[in-house]
């Protein structure tokens, strides 16, 4: 499997893909024109990398996401989800501003789809 | 053509409370700008960082709603292209001290109209946790082929709206209209 990495734009955050220790950031604002086109290879590349059976964390600091990232978003959580159930160590964590309430109530909404470890950090100013 | 008087033009915007306006073809980087404008000036105001983030995403599910129908109508019909689908007018404003608006208009089929004030009206009816509820079920359902949204637009406008979204519709032709969708928030 490939490193994948892709810079941030006014739309889309910056994506790195490390299949030597299984890390995955993403970082920045979220609401690309079509984002099934835009998240397709990160999903694929999920998927391939949870069938390795390695531990895998992602490392979230998205501070906007529209409707179709946000459902984007559950549906790699879903693939999280399988791969924790199957045995797999899963860890996700998101850093954000705290003061940002709206957010905080969205990946609560996120954080009540799993029962993996999924930790927030107070980065104020992010 | 009477010349343009920017004055008037400026009078209505003053007491409309008009902060952004747009009028033109839509382009990914239009929104992006606007977006950025958006966020200054209502970042400015001193609401608070969660007032901000919901009149950016109902700012941005407005702007992509009519980006996918204006997309959709293209690869439904290309033979009726003339159709200015993807033009649009987008509006932000101050409603009042604690509430802003955010207004687009578009073109539409007629035969769209019907469907989409329906599910407006449906959505207006629910109350925050019913919202919240659909929300999660229309998330886990699959994206229908070849969609490029997830169907979850309107109900986030909604739960992001304090009060219910208004829409109006003017008939610009025997099949077209020009639909106006209004959120406070």
């Amino acid at each position: 499997m490939q490193l994948i990495e892709r810079a941030a734009t006014a739309s889309t955050p910056f994506i790195r893909m490390d299949p030597s220790n299984g890390w995955i950031e993403l970082r920045g604002e979220s609401y690309p024109a079509n984002s099934y086109e835009f998240y397709g290879p990160v999903l694929d590349w999920m998927k391939e990398y949870i069938e390795s059976g390695n531990p895998v964390s992602v490392f979230f600091a998205i501070a906007y996401a529209n409707t179709s990232s946000v459902k984007v978003i559950f549906d790699m959580l879903d693939l999280l989800e399988e791969a924790f159930n199957r045995g797999q160590n899963v860890h996700v964590a998101w850093s954000y501003d705290f003061r940002n309430t709206r957010l905080a109530e969205v990946i609560a909404e996120f954080q009540d789809e799993v029962s993996f470890q999924f930790t927030v950090h107070n980065v104020p100013g992010s | 053509m009477n010349e343009l008087d920017l004055w008037d033009l400026q009078q209505q915007f003053e007491k409309g409370g008009i902060l952004l306006c747009f009028n033109g073809p839509l382009s990914q980087s239009i929104i992006e700008e606007l977006g950025s404008a958006l966020r200054q000036y209502v970042g400015e105001s001193a609401a608070g960082e969660g007032k901000v983030y919901d009149v950016f995403s109902v700012y941005i599910e407005q702007s992509q709603n009519i980006q996918n129908y204006a997309a959709r109508k293209r690869a439904e019909c290309a033979e009726r292209t003339v159709i200015p689908y993807n033009s649009a007018i987008l509006v932000i404003g101050r409603y009042d001290d604690q509430h802003y608006l955010v207004a687009s208009g578009n073109m539409v089929d007629l035969s769209d109209v019907d469907p989409l004030t329906k599910r407006i009206d449906e959505l207006n009816l629910l109350n925050h946790q019913q919202l919240k509820e659909l929300y999660s079920m229309q998330r886990k359902r699959p994206r229908a082929a070849g969609s490029a949204t997830a169907g979850l637009g309107l109900i986030d406008m909604a739960r992001k709206s304090s009060r219910p979204m208004q829409y109006r519709i003017r008939k610009t032709g025997s099949e077209t209209a020009y639909f106006c969708l209004t959120a406070i928030i």
